[in-house]
């Protein structure tokens, strides 16, 4: 699938909750196929502004345009894939089902050549366990599974919150190499949440750094750093300047 | 020796015991025959007439089955409704309160007159007092359903009725089997007592009214003990159905068939 059409606009993005303001004129555009993460410091508004992204919240100011519609209608059309910061797997599902889930419902919408979810379960190393309910598994292992469901979905768009914020540091550097696998093979748009610089500068194009709260974009870094990422490439001086780069524009973001 | 025949040991010496204590309390204090029946005269009035308390066991179960299976239904419905508005569960909760702390012996009569005698009061009563303890469990069981799978049910645009079926329904099953206990004993009582205050009915409670009216102590306490066992039964059926349906939940794990 090409990711024509997976292009995300935003324009002078805020958002207020009563007094509070929470995000502050966010523009950013995101190219089809691009993976973009947003870095920033707790509160700063980066779940916020996935959930404006997502349609499941409104914006105050500004303009949002998901492949050239709006959010809520982007959802309404299944257009965006969503990956929580907790795997939020149903106990009383297998984890095959579990990762069917988001094509279950509103199955009208469903796009086509939506990539095979055995097969996806079975590429991160999920094989033996389709049949197995979610408690059989670790955390790391209920991760995958909410990545597969949400690449299974076959949107243009995905949104990711957090997903490995709960790991441990081994199990997370794992997690971002099977993600940058799943990235490489399957074509969107992604939209990636983090606190972790490693995780931003291994998995993306672009990093945005957001301030603290209401969060401003203080700066966004390119990652010229080669495609197919691998594992060996998080030793490489390449890698630790960006890291470096991003730390210092993210202090400057707190000190602001 | 595995858990479960520990447990099932323990269950039947800790009755044995009972049973024992019973027996030998009702013939040392000799009370009278009405206000407590040895077990062994119990045990021996049903076996002289099994077919008796078997046919009326099972008018009963009918009337309380039936009783509950309305009132499931109504609980699901209007759980479903109250899930989905504040306003609507404020504006019901105290109707439900209501319904729940009325003394339902005190308006039964009036039931009779209303619906007629025979089994449409009896049942109505079961599923009048049922309703609210189910009416709750099934709300606050549908509002349990975890807000991280409702957002991501949210980011497809999954309607309604799918959220619904899909994830607040099976997350509020735990909780409607946990206050079906309850209701199952509720039931049985509004059951023997509506068949009691009966002019044209079955069942335990109009036997047992009988035996009371005609000073059969031996058969009042027979219907005593066979209502009894009928909810033995009707929880043990509960609890299997439980079992199956609720495999995934955390209650069941480690509970091997
Ligand atoms: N529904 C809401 N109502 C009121 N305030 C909210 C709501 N959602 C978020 N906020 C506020 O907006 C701010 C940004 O919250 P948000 O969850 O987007 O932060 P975040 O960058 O994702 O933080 P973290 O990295 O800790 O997850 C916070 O101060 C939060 O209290
Ligand atoms: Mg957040």
């Amino acid at each position: 699938m090409s990711g024509a059409g997976g292009q995300l606009s935003l324009r002078g993005v805020g958002k207020s909750f009563g007094p509070l303001e929470a995000l502050s004129s966010v523009d950013l555009e995101v190219a089809p196929g691009e993976i973009v993460t947003l870095l920033g410091p707790s509160g700063c508004g980066k779940t916020t502004l996935l959930r404006i992204i997502g349609g499941l919240e409104p914006a105050t100011t500004g303009t949002v345009l998901v492949a050239g519609a709006d959010p809520a209608e982007a959802r309404t059309h299944k257009r965006i894939a969503v990956v929580p910061q907790v795997p939020a797997l149903l106990p009383w599902r297998t984890v095959e089902a579990n990762a069917r889930l988001l094509l279950d419902v509103n199955r009208g919408r469903n796009p086509t050549g939506a990539p095979d979810a055995r097969d996806l379960l079975r590429d991160v190393g999920l094989g033996e366990f389709l049949g197995a309910y979610p408690r059989e598994l670790s955390g790391g292992m209920q991760q995958r599974v909410a990545l597969v469901r949400a690449f299974a979905l076959g949107a243009p768009i995905l949104l990711l919150d957090e997903p490995f914020a709960a790991l441990d540091e081994i199990t997370r550097a794992e997690m971002r190499h099977l993600l940058a696998r799943l990235c490489e093979r399957i074509d969107t748009t992604v939209v990636f949440v983090t606190h972790s610089l490693a995780e931003s500068v291994f998995l993306s194009d672009r990093v945005v750094v957001l301030s603290d709260r209401p969060g401003v974009i203080v700066g966004i870094v390119d990652v010229d750093l080669e495609r197919p990422r691998r594992p060996e490439l998080e030793d490489d001086p390449d890698f630790f300047a960006i890291e470096t780069r991003l730390r210092h524009l993210l202090h400057d973001g707190i000190r602001r | 020796m595995s858990r479960g025949a520990r447990v099932a040991i323990a269950g039947v010496i800790g009755l044995t015991a009972f049973l024992i204590m019973w027996e030998l309390g009702v013939r040392v204090l000799d009370v009278q025959p009405f206000v407590l029946q040895a077990p062994s005269r119990i045990v021996t009035e049903l076996v002289d007439r099994p077919g008796l308390y078997l046919g009326e066991a099972l008018v009963t179960a009918r009337h309380a089955g039936l009783g509950l299976v309305i009132s499931l239904t109504v609980a699901l419905l209007l759980g479903a409704v109250l899930a989905s508005s504040r306003f609507a569960e404020d504006a019901m909760q105290p109707v439900l309160v209501l319904v729940l702390v009325t003394p339902w012996v005190s308006y039964f009569v009036s039931l009779v007159i209303w619906l007629g005698p025979g089994d449409r009061p009896v049942v109505f009563l079961v599923a009048f007092v049922t309703a609210p303890v189910l009416t709750f469990a099934v709300t606050s069981g549908l509002r349990s359903a975890d807000p991280a799978a409702r957002e991501l049910l949210a980011s497809v645009d999954a309607g309604w009725w799918e959220v619904m079926w899909r994830l607040r329904l099976p997350s509020a099953l735990p909780t409607i089997f946990a206050s079906s206990r309850f209701a199952v004993a509720l039931a049985l009582a509004a059951a023997y007592f509506g068949e009691g205050g009966n002019l044209r009915t079955d069942g335990l409670g109009y036997l047992g009214r009988v035996a009371a009216n005609s000073s059969l102590a031996q058969q009042l306490w027979a219907t005593i003990a066979t209502t009894a066992l009928l909810g033995i039964v009707m929880l043990t059926a509960l609890t299997v159905v439980e079992r199956m349906v609720l495999r995934w939940h955390p209650s069941q794990i480690g509970i091997r068939f």
